[in-house]
């Protein structure tokens, strides 16, 4: 059957006058146009001209080698921690969404979700006070207490895009791969992975850069963060300082900043994209095996 | 064999999730009964039994911080539902393709942006074109406004994919049957997307009580999140915050499923007609819950001051 096109129903309607109104969609649409170009758009571009109005006094903050050190701490230990997280929320989505009973599945996507909508700094004093339990104040501060806060923290973030994805994806799919011989691990590896790639890097991207600009991780969950800063708190110190050079020098960081933590997660997302799209190569299938391999060739 | 192996990793893995999860959480349950030293910091290790964290969070110094989150959420909900249908109602009546990738692209932009950098570019924004903010003023209108910028792509990513579902049909049958156009979309469009204006809201009012960010680097004003962040120290009121916010959404979880669960009986007729749920019931309730915690919220304020101003006169006295 022919689809009727949405623009064609109106005109067929005796009621033409009243739908004219209607027919000046973007009237309806100017509100949030006008908001976005003026806060988002307009921002963004302040943002980046006065971080190129800086002088040569504004190179000080940026060329300093402590900070550049402050911000590969940041750009690793963020790339671990959203990595662990998106594969977290993507394992336990799968397992959950395999289970037939709707409301043991929904209980258990929502129990995932639900910290989410609590106080992040009265998680993280929950957090800090259970690790302060069982550890002493020394060991905490390290690496490994930093990441887990992080991953903490950021799973409910990590799992809605995923969700949105791994809840559409057709059951035909995953039966045809099961009926073709796969168990069920290659069968995440070949279909589902592949299948919400997309969801997977948007949730990594969202993820990393959250955590790469967490002022609170160095601030308030180590017990003493002072060597551990990040490049947030080194910005959010410096923004508070009304001083015209000041602040012509954090945002020259601040784009820097922005500049290399994408450059940073589209290589991630580019090189992860290029592992699977070299799997599927013929040349390569030999390389990494599979059931077919010797066929293809 | 294996099949068995791999489901009791399986239930493994999702335990230990939820552990991981909820640990922190059952910690801050149980210690925010803990009490309290003079100075009102706990060491989070010992545990005497005693309510003085939900106490004082009644007398403590944190009512204008709630009120001023509280009026700071309202503003921005009502303004961002609002702009939020608007768009998504005008993206539904005429697909445009360079509407929707405008609306979607710098929804995006802000979601993945940071706090921090949507915070700088924002109060950039203000002192061109508004000046600097004094240290007397409070800034309340540039929050409102900074809020509305956070919140608004969430909002439309809510409602955003209800809306299209929603049926053209349905609108005309509305049109036939003779109600006017304004009647009709009430009728229809707005009654389809209650649920996601509902989680809108409730996003919202999420996202301003747990900023502290963009209050601190856009205004003076003080609001609950940056009380929170101020703390040097761990206090119960914090953890007991946490718990109360916690409880609120396990009841509206457990809310939605009943209703879930009661309609979908309505569909197979298990229920007979007593026991459906009324839609216009269902609205009352809803007003009369924000009715009740209005009021709720009020004599508390109301208790706070009254308490303070006795603690006044004790210091008057005392000093005298």
């Amino acid at each position: 059957m022919k689809k009727l096109k949405p623009s064609t129903l109106p005109a067929k309607r005796s009621k033409q006058s009243l739908f004219s109104y209607f027919d000046l969609s973007f009237l309806w649409l100017a509100p949030y146009f006008v908001f976005a170009i003026f806060f988002t758009i307009l921002s963004l571009f302040l943002l980046f001209t006065n971080s190129l109005s800086a002088s040569s006094h504004s190179l000080k903050l940026v060329s300093n080698s402590t900070v550049l050190w402050i911000l590969i701490r940041s750009i690793w230990t963020s790339i671990l921690a959203s990595i662990i997280a998106v594969v977290v929320a993507l394992l336990y989505l799968w397992f959950t969404l395999q289970i037939t009973s709707k409301i043991i599945r929904n209980f258990l996507i929502f129990s995932l979700t639900l910290p989410f909508f609590i106080f992040t700094i009265s998680k993280i004093w929950a957090l800090k006070g259970l690790f302060l339990q069982m550890f002493s104040p020394d060991t905490l501060n390290s690496y490994w207490f930093m990441i887990l806060g992080m991953v903490y923290l950021n799973l409910p973030l990590a799992s809605i895009p995923i969700y949105g994805v791994l809840r559409d994806i057709p059951r035909g799919l995953i039966e045809a791969s099961f009926n073709l011989g796969y168990g069920p691990v290659p069968t995440f590896f070949k279909v589902v992975v592949p299948y919400s790639l997309k969801a997977i890097f948007k949730s990594f991207a969202v993820v990393f850069l959250t955590s790469s600009m967490f002022i609170l991780v160095s601030e308030k969950l180590l017990p003493n963060g002072e060597h551990f800063t990040m490049i947030a708190n080194i910005i959010y110190e410096f923004t508070h300082s009304f001083n015209k050079y000041d602040f012509s020098q954090i945002t020259l960081l601040v784009v820097l900043t922005l500049l290399v933590l994408i450059l940073v997660c589209s290589l991630c997302q580019f090189l992860v994209s290029v592992f699977y799209s070299l799997k599927n190569h013929r040349s390569l299938k030999l390389l990494f095996g599979g059931k077919h391999a010797r066929s293809v060739s | 064999m294996l099949e068995a192996l791999v489901k009791k990793i399986k239930s493994f893995f999702l335990l230990f999730v939820l552990i991981f999860s909820y640990l922190p959480l059952v910690y801050g349950f149980v210690f925010s009964f803990n009490s309290t030293s003079r100075k009102e910091a706990i060491s989070g290790i010992t545990l005497t039994l005693s309510s003085e964290g939900y106490v004082s969070l009644i007398n403590k110094g944190i009512f204008q911080p709630l009120v001023n989150s509280f009026l700071i959420a309202t503003i921005v909900s009502i303004f961002v539902g609002l702009l939020a249908l608007i768009t998504c109602f005008a993206l539904w009546w005429r697909h445009n393709s360079f509407n929707e990738n405008f609306v979607s692209t710098t929804s995006q932009v802000i979601i993945i942006n940071p706090d921090i950098i949507t915070a700088i570019a924002l109060s950039i924004l203000f002192s061109t074109f508004f000046g600097v903010l004094k240290v007397t003023e409070e800034g309340f209108f540039r929050l409102v406004i900074s809020y509305s910028v956070i919140a608004l792509p969430y909002s439309i990513f809510i409602m955003l994919p209800r809306s299209k579902k929603f049926s053209r049909s349905l609108f005309e049958a509305s049109l036939d049957l003779g109600y006017g156009l304004a009647s009709s979309w009430f009728r229809t469009y707005l009654r389809h997307m209650l649920p996601a204006i509902f989680a809108s809201t409730f996003i919202c009012f999420i996202f301003t009580f747990d900023d502290f960010i963009l209050a601190r680097i856009i205004s003076n004003a003080s609001t609950l999140g940056t009380l929170l962040y101020e703390q040097k120290q761990l206090r119960t009121w914090i953890l007991a915050l946490g718990t109360l916010l916690l409880l609120f959404s396990l009841t509206i979880f457990w809310f939605q499923e009943y209703l879930a669960h009661s309609k979908q009986k309505q569909k197979n007729g298990l229920l007979n007609s007593k026991h459906l749920v009324n839609d216009k019931l269902l609205l009352l309730l809803f007003f009369c819950l924000i009715l009740v915690a209005w009021i709720v919220f009020f004599t508390l304020l109301g208790v706070g001051f009254s308490r303070m101003d006795t603690l006044a006169l004790k210091h008057e006295l005392t000093t005298q």
